[in-house]
């Protein structure tokens, strides 16, 4: 009987689990170059069950099946669909498309990371940056240096300081998904090898917008609020009929 | 439950955004106003089990699972593309057509960069702001002069009420790599940072800078459409993480009901 309460307990708190993904993907609705991560559930492990009472002419307590244990996390999945572009006119501004593996390379304290988040600005060496201050990467590596007055930036990801080719945009290809993991600030790390690509267009002036659609989150959380209420049922009936065996076993 | 601060944090971008929608469009008539736009970014991840760990049987997990925690307002950033010219007529209001701002001195000594050209003339003769910080390089109007004219390359000039012309200065714009990176400081100024750069200075028309334009106004290059489009994108987004908030909360109340006490 109490197996039962362990189970649907199991589920719902992998439920409650699964909204803060979902969650986090609607607080992400306004991030540029933001990726939502879709979180499945599974069936948690099966036990075999056997009688309660033995059989005696062969002694032992014959075998009647599996059991489920509930359910728990099982993989996680980074969606790389695109975003939208959106228009604005900013100079440093930056979008990648046509590649939705393809991604700008940012040198952090810990190593280089990933991001497709293209709202770049200037530090005091007048280096291309991240928001946060990170210093983008060239195709050689190296951080970026604009000094100059017009910045044209090509859909190859070539950059004309006053008509001058001066650098191009790191853009390397991240080609197996599963192993693009999100750091927050906008960064992804890669536990592969990167691989050169020119198979993507820059676009100067626009930004990617998130890829998380309201309307697919909010039926995603439809769905497990009420699964986590029939969880919730199943214990109490669970709970109610253990409590009427009991009464009627009073001595 | 990490949902609810998730929510929460998603609601506060929202807020922080619909803040920067609406002082945009509080300034849709202001002079040389440009366009502001919130940026956000993921926060970190809590990261329960890492991507090729391997599990107790001894196989290699393919994927890792983490759990965002919501995002967060990074910068808001200004869009310095051209608002629209009006002529008013008046000698002292001046546009720049094209890159670059006017140089203003403020009373502590430093200087600020504006591109709103609604100058008048203070008790001296000096050219000012409409707060009578002075224009730099500071140019003064002799008293007897009967009207002013203002060149595209920033040259000065009075008529005397004798017929002559004298020549009063010249007007010299400042032009950043980066103007996206200056700090507002309220009044239409605003102020170089390393982000923005050091100013460039010239002579209008020169350097890729604008011209200057006598009797003309820059208006706000807020487009109230945009705008608004901007404002229901972020209400959504807001509702979208309250509706967030509330299933946690009845995931809560559901959890509380587990137990029914006789």
């Amino acid at each position: 009987m109490v197996r039962g309460i362990e189970s649907a307990a199991r589920g719902m708190i992998a439920l409650s689990d699964k909204l803060d993904t979902v969650v986090n993907n609607l607080a992400n609705l306004s991030t540029p170059g933001f990726k939502r991560l879709i979180q499945d559930i599974s069936e948690s492990n099966n036990q075999p069950i056997n009688r309660l009472f033995l059989q005696t002419d062969k002694n032992e307590t014959p075998f009647m099946g599996y059991l489920g244990s509930g359910a728990k996390l099982s993989t996680q999945a980074l969606d790389l669909s695109s975003g939208g572009l959106e228009h604005t006119s900013g100079k440093l501004d930056v979008a990648i498309t046509l590649n939705n593996n393809a991604f700008f390379q940012v040198q952090t304290p810990n190593g280089i990371r990933y991001t497709r988040a293209g709202n770049f600005t200037l530090n005091n060496n007048d280096e291309l940056v991240t928001q946060d201050g990170y210093p983008v990467l060239s195709n050689a590596n190296a951080p970026i240096t604009i000094d100059g007055q017009n910045v044209v930036i090509s859909s190859d990801g070539s950059i004309q300081v006053d008509g001058q080719q001066t650098d191009t945009l790191g853009i390397v290809s991240l080609d197996n998904p599963s192993l693009i993991v999100p750091q927050g600030s906008n960064l992804f790390n890669y536990l592969g090898q990167v691989t050169n690509t020119s198979n993507f267009k820059v676009l100067q002036g626009y930004l990617e917008t998130s890829n998380v659609n309201t309307v697919r989150e909010m039926a995603d959380m439809i769905a497990l609020e009420r699964a986590y209420e029939s969880g919730q049922k199943a214990i109490v009936t669970e709970d109610n009929e253990t409590g009427q065996m009991l009464s009627q076993l009073r001595i | 439950m990490r949902a609810l601060w998730t929510a929460a944090s998603g609601m506060i971008s929202q807020t922080t955004n619909v803040d920067v929608i609406t002082n945009n469009l509080a300034n849709v008539n202001t002079t040389g106003f440009k366009d502001a736009r919130a940026e956000f970014e993921d926060l970190m991840y809590q990261e329960v089990r890492p991507a090729g760990a391997t599990s107790a049987s001894g196989n290699m997990l393919p994927t890792g699972l983490e759990i965002g925690l919501g995002s967060r307002p990074v910068a808001t950033v200004r869009i310095f593309t051209e608002g629209p010219l009006q002529q008013t007529g008046n000698q002292l209001d001046l546009a720049i057509q094209g890159d670059g701002f006017f140089q203003v001195t403020l009373p502590d000594g430093s200087t600020a960069y504006t591109r709103a050209g609604n100058f008048s003339l203070d008790s001296a003769g000096e050219i000012v702001t409409p707060e009578g910080y002075l224009l730099q390089p500071t140019i003064v109007v002799p008293t007897n002069a009967v009207s002013i004219s203002v060149g595209k390359d920033g040259s000065v000039s009075a008529k005397m009420q004798d017929g002559t012309v004298q020549d009063l200065g010249t007007i010299q714009l400042a032009r950043f790599i980066n103007p996206s990176g200056l700090t507002s400081l309220g009044s239409n100024l605003y102020q170089s940072t390393p982000a923005s750069g050091d100013a460039i200075l010239g002579t209008p028309g020169t350097q890729g800078l604008g011209w200057v334009e006598q009797g003309m106004l820059e208006m706000s290059n807020v487009q109230v459409v945009e705008e608004m489009v901007n404002l229901i994108t972020a209400e959504r987004a807001y509702e979208s993480c309250a509706k967030g908030m509330t299933v946690c909360d009845q995931m809560l109340s559901d959890a509380n009901n587990v137990k029914q006490l006789p």
